[in-house]
């Protein structure tokens, strides 16, 4: 790889450019395949499309260009600290319009930092809550007809539906 | 007139998204929930009920619950229908003290299943780990 890189453009899945760092990219196993082949090509204009739209991106890609320092060369005890205010700050920004696109880029770019960290926040939604106010949050509708819902009352008999 | 304001109404419902995450990931966000929790998701929907039996991680905590007895129920009948084969890792909060017994049958039932396994005793008593747990020379047993 030619050390002369330092960040790679690709693409989003709505069309629009973005750029990512060498560092950066090596957060995530299928972003650092797609560098090395857009490095070691010899059609350099080629620019690789990430399956993932714009919104989400820009998050996945600030989310690896604040962990990268961290990642490559390994960080103090007070840095670690730093990031996991940054992270609990990173996930409230609109999460909810973005949560689910951020669990899937996670999981499609195997980012196992993020994949944790939007996965704890979706459980976080849940924690403490009753049945039917996780169904609202999520907007789940409850598909059981009342005769199955008759019959898990039975089975668990600690747990309410309302 | 009717059938704009239903038609509106229609374009305002959200979209349920959470429930179309692949398996692997929901069970993934399940893990970070206490084992009661968890288990109470599978009245959501349809989609969730079955999610709970293939846990990869399971976390009791006694202080949950009301009584004893109900988490001592609660555990037993959580550790018969969950598949010990997806769990790797298995966390324990309990005060042995209260239920020395039901404890060590616990413990034997995941030993050599789980890949990772913690314990919280909350008892101040000597508590004698099942022979089955080969405990690190590094801690004096």
């Amino acid at each position: 790889m030619s050390s002369s890189v330092e960040a790679i453009t690709v693409l989003s899945s709505d069309g629009d450019e973005f750029k990512i760092t060498v560092s950066a990219a090596k957060l995530s196993k299928p972003l650092n395949w797609m560098l090395e082949d857009v490095c070691f090509s010899d059609d350099c204009d080629e620019v690789p499309t990430i399956e993932v739209n714009s919104k989400t991106l820009v998050k996945v890609i600030e989310y690896c260009e604040k962990h990268a320092p961290r990642a490559n060369s390994g960080a103090s005890d007070s840095d670690a600290e730093e990031l996991k205010k940054w992270d609990i700050e990173f996930m409230k920004m609109d999460v909810k319009d973005i949560l689910f696109h951020i669990l899937m880029a996670a999981n499609y770019l195997h980012m196992e930092g993020l994949y944790d960290l939007a996965c704890q926040t979706a459980a976080d939604l849940m924690k403490g809550m009753t049945v039917s106010q996780i169904r609202k949050i999520f907007h789940i509708k409850n598909d059981f007809s009342s005769e199955e819902q008759e019959q898990l009352r039975r089975q668990h008999p600690g747990c309410s539906f309302d | 007139m009717e059938r704009s304001v239903s038609k509106n109404k229609r374009r305002r419902t959200k979209k349920d998204r959470i429930s179309d995450l692949p398996d692997p990931l929901l069970l993934h966000i399940l893990s970070f929930l206490p084992a009661e929790e968890a288990v109470a998701t599978s009245l959501l929907s349809k989609r969730w009920r079955p999610l709970w039996r293939s846990l990869p991680a399971i976390d009791f905590k006694t202080e949950k619950f009301r009584y004893i007895k109900s988490f001592l129920q609660f555990v037993d009948k959580m550790l018969k229908l969950v598949d010990l084969k997806s769990v790797k890792k298995f966390v324990l909060n309990v005060d042995c003290h209260k239920a020395p017994q039901k404890t060590s049958e616990w413990i034997d039932a995941v030993i050599g299943k789980v890949e990772y396994l913690e314990l919280h005793m909350s008892s101040t008593d000597v508590y004698e780990v099942p022979s089955s747990v080969s405990l690190p020379r590094t801690l004096g047993f």
